[in-house]
């Protein structure tokens, strides 16, 4: 080889390196920035104190009401996107024609590119006011619509994942089914989801760690105080809208505040890096990179 | 006349809720699809519907106002174009460096898979995290501030995985014969492929890279937490210029509590989703193409 492509080929390799470097930069920036958090921190409040108000006078600093607003806000989106993904995904690889399956997927990659502070808009401009007509007691900032909306947002992910895992499915598999007798539903329910359960996990996984880190549309729409609450209906906040709330405010660099904003950032990293690991773990079975693609640039 | 049976009438009551069941469940299956189509149709219209009054030359190219009626989107719109540039051009060479690397270098098998495996980690990783980051290394510790350079550097540095990966699935597409044929012939490996893989991979890279790019530029958090504000009074004119970008003028308008500014927001959704979709559609068709080509 010329000394020239050596060089190419050598820098090629240093770059690759530098993208694992990356995620230690990130892992000891945000821990390094804060450590003035934690070293401040009174351990037993920020475990039990229901307060979360490091922007009032009195700054009390409790897990508890963010931890709660951002697992709600995730759970509802869950519970939104898992049957619909899951069913639409089986109608498309079951039994869509094709104009109408061409329809959807073109319906979905709309989904997919919409960027996500369309969906806060929609969120508090759109559903919010519709859904107020039929549920009274729905605040004006809630957790029930951005929740509803991130459901929609992830729905992408989790339909094309879960339907590159159903198309693994060897044809021979159908066959033998049908040839014993199986109904369309037996082989829906009894062979083609049990085949796609490692690809329904990791696509729910991945889709999961989307809606954690999901900052506009809570932003948006769920309001700006971390009241320690179970009820959808009323404001909340998850950990990433309170980073976005933070940054948009005048905080003082060396403040408790301030090294607060990396403790939950360095959270929410660890959190969506074991969330993707475990993802792709169970994902690996499938076609990695074209799997890996779907995720990003989905259907 | 046969005789009434109780374990008879079980059965058939059981088959005929069965099949309903069946019949409910095909067509619950249906109705979600159907409802995602309508839904996706509905918002389009619901934008529009909401925000035609301000969809005019005057609300293109006018500047940002504390009247909704006379504010524009020109600066929003400009910074969004400087961004989408930028970052391809901060993206593409070492994205596509790195996917040459992982699909044709000379790596251990394991090393690959860990560098792989860490940049799916990575892309899995969320915007505001980055948005934090860029703020600290780009803005305080290199010392560029808030300006268009450092919003392109957090951009292409959350663009990056995506990148890579879109890379890596166009070049794997690209048939080795190609390759081993003109090392055959004497080319290096490098040459090979330079001059043959790379130039056969280039649509779908670009329409992959373009696709990446396009999202990574529809987002707003990062960019609030770099310190973007709405109301900057002029477009940038070089890449150390301050900023503001369409998400963030969306984000801005649609926190408004004045109901005045709920229009100028959708209509600059629409205009955001115009640059976003004409991006895509761009780009799938560049893709279809040279998918026609790559089969020949």
């Amino acid at each position: 080889m010329k000394k020239r492509e050596r060089v190419a080929a050598w820098l090629m390799g240093a770059l690759s390196w530098a993208s694992l470097g990356v995620t230690l930069i990130f892992l000891w920036l945000f821990t390094h920035l804060s450590l003035p958090f934690f070293a401040r921190l009174d351990w037993g409040a920020f475990f039990t104190s229901t307060q979360w108000t490091p922007l009032y006078e009195v700054k009390q600093f409790g897990i508890l009401p963010l931890l709660t607003g951002t697992l709600m806000c995730c759970f509802i989106a869950l519970i939104v996107a898992l049957p619909v993904g899951l069913t639409t995904a089986v109608f498309l690889n079951e039994y869509a024609q094709s104009w109408l399956k061409e329809l959807a997927l073109g319906a979905l990659h709309v989904l997919s590119v919409t960027p996500s502070v369309v969906y806060g808009f929609l969120a508090l401009q759109w559903l919010t006011p519709l859904l107020q007509q039929y549920i009274p007691s729905l605040q004006t900032y809630n957790a029930l619509v951005p929740g509803i909306l991130m459901g929609i947002m992830i729905l992408p992910i989790i339909i094309s994942i879960t339907r590159e895992a159903m198309q693994s499915m060897p044809n021979s598999l159908r066959d033998e089914a049908e040839a014993m007798g199986a109904s369309r539903w037996q082989i829906i329910l009894m062979l083609l989801l049990p085949y796609s359960r490692r690809g329904i996990a990791a696509a729910s996984m991945l889709a999961l760690s989307r809606a954690l880190g999901e900052t506009m549309i809570v932003s948006i729409a769920a309001g700006q105080h971390a009241g320690l609450t179970l009820n959808p209906l009323e404001a909340t906040q998850t950990a990433s809208s309170y980073i976005l709330q933070l940054s948009l405010g005048d905080v003082g660099q060396d403040s408790t505040e301030y090294a607060s904003l990396f403790a939950v950032a360095l959270s929410l990293f660890v959190f969506t890096y074991l969330l993707n690991l475990a993802g792709h773990r169970m994902g690996r079975s499938l076609n990695h990179l074209s799997y890996l693609a779907k995720e990003h640039a989905p259907i | 006349m046969r005789p009434f049976s109780l374990f008879e009438f079980f059965e058939r009551m059981e088959r005929w809720v069965a099949q309903l069941g069946r019949g409910g469940l095909a067509l619950l299956v249906r109705l979600m699809t159907i409802t995602i189509i309508l839904l996706a149709l509905a918002w389009l219209g619901y934008l529009f519907w909401i925000g035609q009054a301000r969809l005019n030359t005057e609300f293109l190219f006018g500047f940002n106002s504390v009247v909704a009626r006379k504010a524009g989107v020109y600066p929003a719109l400009m910074g969004s174009l400087w961004l989408l540039l930028m970052v391809f051009l901060l993206s593409f060479p070492p994205g596509l460096a790195i996917a040459v690397h992982l699909e044709r270098g000379r790596t251990n098998r394991r090393i690959k898979h860990l560098i792989s495996l860490n940049l799916s980690n990575l892309a899995g990783i969320p915007s505001v995290v980055y948005g934090l980051a860029g703020l600290e290394i780009f803005a305080r510790q290199l010392n560029l501030g808030v300006c268009l350079m450092s919003a392109a550097l957090t951009l292409a540095l959350m663009a990056l995985p995506t990148v890579i990966i879109t890379c890596r699935e166009a070049i794997r597409r690209v048939p080795a014969e190609l390759e081993d044929g003109a090392v055959a012939l004497g080319a290096t490996p490098l040459q090979a492929l330079w001059f043959q893989t790379l130039p056969t991979a280039l649509p779908g890279i670009l329409s992959g890279v373009m696709l990446s790019i396009s999202r990574v530029v529809g987002e707003a958090a990062p960019l609030l937490v770099l310190g973007a504000v709405a109301f900057v009074p002029y477009a940038p004119n070089s890449v150390w210029d301050y900023f503001t970008l369409l998400p963030v003028q969306i984000f801005y308008w649609s926190n408004q509590s004045q109901p005045d500014f709920a229009p100028n927001a959708a209509a600059a959704v629409v205009i955001l989703l115009g640059i976003t979709l004409i991006f895509h559609l761009f780009a799938l068709w560049i893709r279809n193409r040279w998918k026609e080509r790559i089969h020949l």
